[in-house]
């Protein structure tokens, strides 16, 4: 696969990204998605910004592919994170794995989302309002 | 040395510059890096506890050394996905 890990400003196409899992050893794909909320902490989102440290998001996002490959004995995994300026209901994050069986492809995958949020250097900034705040613990 | 200091996100924009370029004593510390930011940057202070580094795109501890020409860089909690 050739663009497995990627940051990038413009949105994606599921089913574009999708065709990339055409081996037929793949009898699932698990996919997450993360969208951009419109209500937070009861408050009306207007947009997100969304820092990042590009060169080491890349690494760091390598990295847990690579954990994730080992870990869970996948076969595919593909990472799209967007940054830059996103309204409520466009996308933020795909993740998708492929695997033989459905069970290391959802831990793959959950392992994938867990470990980007905790590890990986993007920021988001929420603007509600005439406010904003750096989100910390979501 | 002379090493060049990344910022995002929070921290960016509290001291209003995406890198900075620093004079520091050659083999210092991530820790004695903070002193001089502080020292320097009083307002990051309140937010001391809530940073994070890294030398050449890695997590630094406070212990570790900075060489000449590495890549650092200082960020608050992540918060992507």
């Amino acid at each position: 696969m050739k663009t497995a890990i990627e940051l990038r400003e413009t949105d994606f196409s599921i089913d574009t990204e999708l065709e990339k899992f055409e081996s037929k050893k793949f009898g699932a794909v698990v996919m997450f998605l993360g969208r951009v909320r419109d209500i937070s902490r009861a408050k009306k989102v207007r947009y997100l910004e969304l820092d990042a440290y590009t060169d080491m998001a890349l690494e760091t996002l390598t990295k847990l592919k690579k954990r994730a490959e080992t870990k869970f004995k996948v076969d595919e995994i593909l990472v799209i994170h967007r940054i830059g300026k996103l309204y409520p209901g466009d996308n933020i994050v795909l993740i998708m794995v492929g695997a033989e069986h459905r069970k290391p492809a959802f831990r793959a995958c959950e392992f994938l989302i867990n470990e980007l949020k905790k590890s990986v250097p993007i920021w988001k900034k929420e603007v509600i309002g005439s406010g904003s705040r750096w989100v910390k613990d979501d | 040395m002379k090493i060049k200091l990344k910022l995002f996100a929070a921290h960016k924009e509290l001291i209003g510059k995406s890198e900075l370029d620093l004079e520091l004593p050659e083999r210092s510390t991530i820790s004695e890096l903070m002193k001089i930011l502080i020292k320097r940057y009083p307002a990051l202070d309140k937010v001391i506890d809530q940073t994070f580094f890294a030398i050449n795109r890695k997590h630094a501890k406070l212990t570790d050394k900075i060489h000449g020409n590495d890549e650092i860089a200082m960020f608050p909690p992540v918060s992507g996905g």
